[in-house]
């Protein structure tokens, strides 16, 4: 600074001598750049503000408070990588493969893609209501074998065996989950040979591959892009894929995914090295010397209703009062609250918290992932258990005439009308 | 701009660029925000609170760029700083329990920083700072973590540059003598010759 006062002088020299700790701030600044650069792109996008305005306040106050009650959790370390391995596991449920088969062209890059056995590269995923951006090296192996290295462990996946160990040196604690009941037409897969899959689908497919995005500079590179999507229409669930390559080298450089599901999902993978040599012991599920076992069983089969009610249990059990919505914001408040909660209860210990964690995640999901003319309704916001002539939840199961209503003690009956009731909310899928 | 870090000799240009381009946008947030953060932890003291209050500031700042007036980077800045004082007031109002808690983590935290060389700590300087009025705080900051000239904090704080030096200087004053004269005539000592002056 210039044209300062002594006094000023001094002051500043003091302050330039204080001890000051800014080990998280890459975190924090990485992670603002990315939501002021998307709230810039909506500005942008947005010629008629006011409407939005109002809604977008609302929107944002709750999101403000999802946001503090998942701060204060994903500070911790297990948490963190309890996440990171949930996700491996929610991926299975996610993507359901497709059908689609048709031919045409895509691009040279999609090509060196689809053809990679190996792969190592960077990953950033962004999950709704889960304020840090999960960060990670990942290295891939054909077939559906992914390995994730985070802060605080390991995740190696194996999604062929249908097994997921996580591995926490702070610990010296091996989870390995092992996913039962798979559909046989629903294989989990890997993010990175999901986007093989679906690039593939794409290529074949008969006309409107992919839109341009035209050219950028990613990384002081020049880049092109193309996005595509697919949807339920393909057998999947609505989502979009960005691909950014080397004109030059046909070289991919960047895989932007959104899945747009309840939690919405977000990844980025960058910094491709594409069949190269890798270790395929960094890929082993045999427990390592002295760390010690523990096993997770995961039901992979689709959820019912009675894993939702399990889950809705859960809240009334733990003096917590069930979601305010299902919507990303709602669901990813309820999580965070009850995983908080239940994390004092069991005093970290792992295999508890992970199976406490998948048993809420699968419930939800199977009223998040309703199909619209299921007409599901959600009318749970203040709910209480003793409220039993009100209706919390209904929705009409495939090829039913009436609805199934579940009422806020719980119990479920049925009724060939929808419940008339003021405040409910339809699920948007 | 008078004081601070430039950009580059284009800023004006980038200013005026980042109210429809991604990249001039992005390279203005690479810039501010470790000054903005400065500046939100100085008042708040929290970093929590503090990186709550910047991302409030930012996500404003984002949303209002496309229709932000000025043409020149101080025009920004000014207009960036009003922005994040509003924020931190916000925080303050809305989150003062939750501050107050985080308040004594930050002090656990670096009271362990500081064993080696404990002549004076960072909680011990906002502690002192908190003792200012809002005002002098807020001129505080602006001046020593926001890097702002006089006449830019009389701008934001809408006062004149002269009620600016004033208030300065007595605020200095009293920070003097809540961390003790000794303390900041240590720092004021020559240092030896490879140290520059700011």
């Amino acid at each position: 600074m210039t044209g300062q006062t002594p006094h000023e002088l001094d002051f500043h020299r003091l302050l330039a001598d204080l001890p000051r700790d800014d080990a998280l701030r890459s975190e924090h600044r990485e992670r603002l750049r990315r939501l002021a650069l998307e709230a810039f792109d909506a500005a942008q996008a947005s010629s008629t503000v006011e409407p939005k305005a109002v809604a977008s306040t609302a929107a944002e106050s709750r999101w403000r408070r999802a946001y503090l009650y998942g701060r204060k959790l994903m500070t911790r370390p297990l948490p963190r990588i309890m996440a990171a391995a949930v996700t491996l596991v929610l991926a299975g449920w996610m993507f359901v493969p497709g059908t689609q088969s048709t031919a045409s062209a895509f691009n040279e890059f999609v090509d060196k893609l689809i053809a990679a056995k190996t792969a190592k590269f960077d990953m950033e995923m962004k999950t709704e209501g889960v304020p840090m951006v999960q960060s990670f090296k990942a290295e891939f192996l054909a077939p559906n074998r992914l390995r994730q290295e985070i802060l605080g462990g390991v995740n190696i996946a194996d999604y062929d065996q249908g097994k997921i160990m996580t591995l926490i040196p702070a610990t010296k604690e091996a989870v390995v989950m092992t996913i039962k009941n798979r559909p046989q037409n629903a294989k989990p897969e890997n993010l990175f040979e999901n986007v093989q899959r679906v690039l593939q689908q794409k290529r074949e497919a008969g006309s409107e591959p992919a839109v341009s995005l035209g050219e950028r500079e990613i990384d002081g590179k020049k880049a092109v892009g193309f996005q595509t999507s697919w949807d339920e229409a393909s057998g999947a669930i609505g989502s979009t894929v960005k691909i950014w390559g080397d004109p030059e080298t046909g070289f991919p450089i960047r895989i932007e995914t959104v899945w747009n599901g309840v939690p919405k999902t977000e990844s980025v993978m960058k910094n491709f090295e594409l069949n190269i040599p890798v270790d395929e012991k960094k890929f082993s599920l045999e427990i390592p010397e002295g760390y010690t076992k523990r096993e997770v069983e995961v039901d992979g089969s689709p959820p019912t209703e009675e894993d939702f009610l399990a889950a809705l249990k859960t809240a009334y059990e733990a003096g917590n009062t069930l979601p305010a919505s299902l919507d990303g914001i709602g669901v990813a408040m309820f999580i965070s609250k009850m995983t908080a909660s239940k994390l004092e209860e069991v005093k970290n210990d792992t295999e508890a918290a992970m199976q406490f964690g998948l048993k809420l995640g699968r419930g939800l999901t199977f009223a998040t992932q309703l199909p619209k003319d299921a007409d599901a309704h959600w009318n749970g916001n203040g709910a209480k258990q003793d409220e039993k002539d009100r209706p919390v939840f209904w929705y009409k199961p495939a090829g039913n005439e009436s609805y199934r209503v579940i009422d806020a003690d719980l119990s479920v009956r049925e009724s060939k009308q929808a419940p008339e009731a003021k405040g409910a909310v339809k699920l948007k899928k | 701009m008078a004081n601070g870090p430039a950009i580059s000799a284009s800023a004006d240009d980038l200013v005026i660029r980042a109210r429809g381009c991604r990249e001039a946008f992005a390279a203005l947030f690479d810039e501010y925000y470790p000054r903005i953060l400065s500046y939100c932890c100085a008042r708040l003291s929290s970093r929590a609170a503090a990186e709550d209050a910047t991302g409030e500031a930012f996500l404003q700042i984002a949303r209002h760029l496309p229709r932000f007036p000025g043409s020149t980077e101080g025009d920004f800045r000014r207009w960036a700083f009003r922005i994040a004082g509003n924020a931190v007031n916000q925080q303050r109002r809305h989150d003062s329990t939750r501050r107050e808690t985080e308040l004594v983590d930050v002090t656990a935290s670096d009271a362990a920083i500081d064993d080696v060389d404990r002549r004076l700590d960072w909680p011990q300087v906002c502690a002192a700072m908190r003792l200012l009025d809002e005002r002098n705080q807020a001129i505080v900051a602006l001046r020593f973590f926001g890097q702002l000239d006089h006449e830019e904090i009389a701008d934001v704080l809408e006062l004149t540059p002269g009620a600016v030096r004033t208030a300065l200087s007595r605020a200095l004053s009293q920070l003097r003598t809540e961390l003790g004269s000794d303390v900041t005539a240590a720092a004021s000592a020559p240092r030896g010759p490879n140290r520059s002056s700011p």
